[in-house]
């Protein structure tokens, strides 16, 4: 009852409104933008939170995320171009149903069945997170330890095929966590300017990462500036009956099904949902070969999916402080720029932010029917705009929002560093999610393991000898054994043909 | 193949330089039972283990003639919810892309003496026209507005203080 209370403070707060209402749009436009992720989206927005009051800016930064889930779905069926990598299912019957002349139909199941999916997605959230958080609660020094050790154990599995690129990259995040001011002794480690006394702000290594980097590769396409794909034409868009929805009741469980699945298991995510749905519903769908001719089922199922996702993936986040996705390590570093640590304590120590967060979730998701009915014709003129005005925009917008932090030009050449680091990551095929990972977990890892030896004169046998800590270091174990069980049988398979 | 062994090699000699600079920090009676540099020194280990995994692995796939280097097939693979995509490297392409790049350190360089109106106007410019586009009175009209708009939106309706540069010189 008390979470209630928070909730319709949070509901009758302007902030919140507004914050939800401003990153359903934000997120939509950037989402329908082919090239911007929901995670570069949010990343964008993620300086300009700094200033922001917690919860608004949490709000902000989830709102983003559900918005870009819808966004991405704009492109995705008007002009084949998935605006995002969970929309790609989508694409394949939405654009089949637009050159039909049924794009505004494909488009109004897309925003309703993602509306439907993201607040069932909602109450899994509600209903999980609290009780998980709670385990936190038993948790020492060596269990968190392990806890952070078992967050990046999902580097393997997000890596396969290329394990030790994916190792490799969470050690270099793991290292770039380290440069600062030592939180023990007090003593610099790589501070070899005064700014990186504080350390090397994540923010500023995700915004380069992700965004400046994605500016690099977009120029690199070979003609990137007439790759523009054919002018879309304005189109209504129409929202599905009662009946439409009931008849496509089967896609939606599928949708609703896998979106719960993959989004409360770390590193899976929102386009392994919407494939999985989008399998799943051919399979069980009565008329499966409509399937790739603009099958409405074929939109329902991965929209359903990757709007479950979006909020379903904030339980391992917000119980435990383990992002899986690019997107909910943004939001993470959302709540740490505000000293909000995930788990337990969050919930007892600030139930404002996280009923908030629900109710400014419950805000973006049904605002998004709204929104989404109204943002259409904005978002065609976006997709339409040549693709180098967009891109300077961005550039633009990187900069003033890493300047916002700390009014500091140093800042931005740690932006540019972070984007070269991000682009020569790309050539060489080594995935991001682990450098954020290692990122974001460092201080937590370092810190509890350094606590976990003081207690024990650096015994390291407190790690199997702590219940908690055993158990999270064997899954974590498991989960790097599996992956290499399969990138060797991918290895043999990629030899035998 | 041959990149994943250039790419092992820069690892490796990163993880050297890490542990001489950890090497460096120094101790004070406040250490703990690991130290400052303790953490550092074991992932700068840890990473120059996993760079010679990746040489070794790579050169034993060349040795046995893989149809495919390790690099390759895990290459698609990468992403799982983000943008990661793996792009074709020819060298041009490189080249355009640390354009981009330079264009960004051009303009951090110029941002506190320009200003944040002018330096971004002129961002705007520079990438239109990077990207072959050609020089027209429309294209400054839309660095102009742009640039305006971007300040409107900051330095009015969020607040932020942005480098104002010559630029009050220029209105007053």
């Amino acid at each position: 009852m008390e979470g209630l209370g928070y909730a319709l403070d949070a509901l009758l707060n302007y902030g919140v409104l507004l914050a939800a209402a401003g990153g359903v749009v934000w997120g939509i436009l950037g989402g329908a933008l082919p090239g911007i992720s929901p995670s570069i989206a949010m990343a964008l927005l993620l300086p300009f939170t700094y200033a922001m009051e917690p919860v608004v800016a949490i709000v902000l930064l989830a709102s983003t995320y559900v918005g870009a889930e819808y966004g991405g779905s704009i492109p995705a069926i008007l002009i084949r171009t998935p605006g995002t990598n969970a929309s790609a299912a989508t694409a394949i019957d939405g654009y089949e149903m637009q050159k039909q002349g049924r794009g505004g139909e494909a488009l109004g199941l897309s925003l309703m069945t993602g509306v439907l999916g993201g607040l069932f997605g909602l109450a899994l959230l509600v209903l999980l997170t609290e009780p998980l958080a709670r385990v936190a609660l038993l948790f020492t020094p060596p269990a968190y330890f392990a806890l952070g050790v078992l967050g990046l154990s999902v580097i393997a599995s997000l890596s396969e095929g290329s394990m030790l690129k994916g190792l490799m990259a969470g050690v270099v995040g793991l290292m770039i966590a380290t440069v600062g001011t030592d939180s023990v002794s007090g003593v610099g480690r790589f501070t070899y300017r005064s700014e990186l006394l504080e350390g090397v702000p994540f923010i500023l290594v995700m915004v380069g990462v992700f965004a400046v980097s994605e500016l690099m590769l977009q120029s690199s396409q070979p003609d990137w500036s007439k790759a523009e794909k054919d002018k879309v034409r304005d189109t209504r868009l129409k929202l599905p009956s009662v009946a439409t929805l009931w008849r496509l009741r089967r896609a939606q469980g599928i949708g609703w099904f896998f979106g719960a699945l993959e989004g409360v298991m770390p590193g899976a995510g929102g386009s392994v949902a919407a494939f999985m749905s989008y399998n799943e519903a051919r399979r069980w769908s009565k008329e499966p070969g409509k399937f790739g001719h603009g099958s409405e089922e074929g939109v329902a199922a991965p929209e359903s999916a990757n709007n479950v996702v979006a909020c379903t993936a904030l339980v391992p986040t917000l119980s435990f402080g383990i992002p899986g996705s690019n997107s909910t390590a943004v939001l993470l570093g959302g709540l740490l720029i505000h000293g909000l640590q995930p788990g337990p304590l969050l919930f007892t120590q600030r139930p404002d932010i996280v009923y908030g967060l629900f109710a400014g979730l419950l805000l973006a998701n049904v605002g998004m029917l709204i929104i989404g009915m109204l943002i259409l014709t904005p978002a065609i003129w976006l997709v339409n705009r040549p693709k180098p005005y967009l891109m300077g925009f961005i550039y633009a917008l990187v900069f003033a929002g890493a300047y916002s932090i700390d009014h500091s030009v140093f800042d931005l050449g740690i932006v540019l560093a972070a984007g070269l680091l991000g682009y020569v990551m790309r050539v060489f095929g080594f995935p991001f999610l682990p450098l954020v990972l290692g990122l974001v977990l460092g201080y937590m890892i370092e810190a509890n393991y350094r606590r976990a030896l003081v207690s024990t004169n650096g015994d390291h046998m407190v790690f199997v000898q702590d219940p908690i800590s055993l158990f999270l270091l064997a899954t974590a174990l498991l989960f790097v054994v599996i992956s290499g069980v399969r990138e060797i049988s991918i290895r043999r398979r990629a030899r035998a043909t | 193949m041959a990149r994943d062994i250039l790419a092992g090699l820069v690892l490796l000699g990163f993880a050297i330089m890490v542990w001489i600079a950890a090497e460096a920090i120094r101790e004070t009676p406040l250490d703990d039972e690991v130290g400052a540099d303790g953490f550092p020194k074991l992932l700068a280990g840890s990473l120059g283990v996993l760079a010679l995994l990746l040489i070794g692995q790579t050169l034993l796939a060349r040795r046995r003639g893989a149809k495919r280097a390790p690099s390759a097939a895990a290459e698609p693979l990468v992403t799982r919810g983000g943008t990661e995509t793996p792009v074709p490297s020819p060298g041009r392409q490189h080249l355009r892309a640390a354009g981009m790049l330079a264009i960004g350190i051009v303009y951090v360089a110029v941002l506190e003496t320009l200003g944040f109106i002018l330096s971004t106007l002129l961002l705007l410019l520079a990438v239109a026209l990077y990207s072959g586009r050609p020089p027209t009175i429309g294209m400054a009209a839309l660095a102009v507005a742009g640039a305006a708009l971007l300040y409107a939106l900051f330095v009015r309706v969020l607040g932020v203080p942005l480098p104002s540069g010559i630029w009050p010189g220029l209105v007053s």
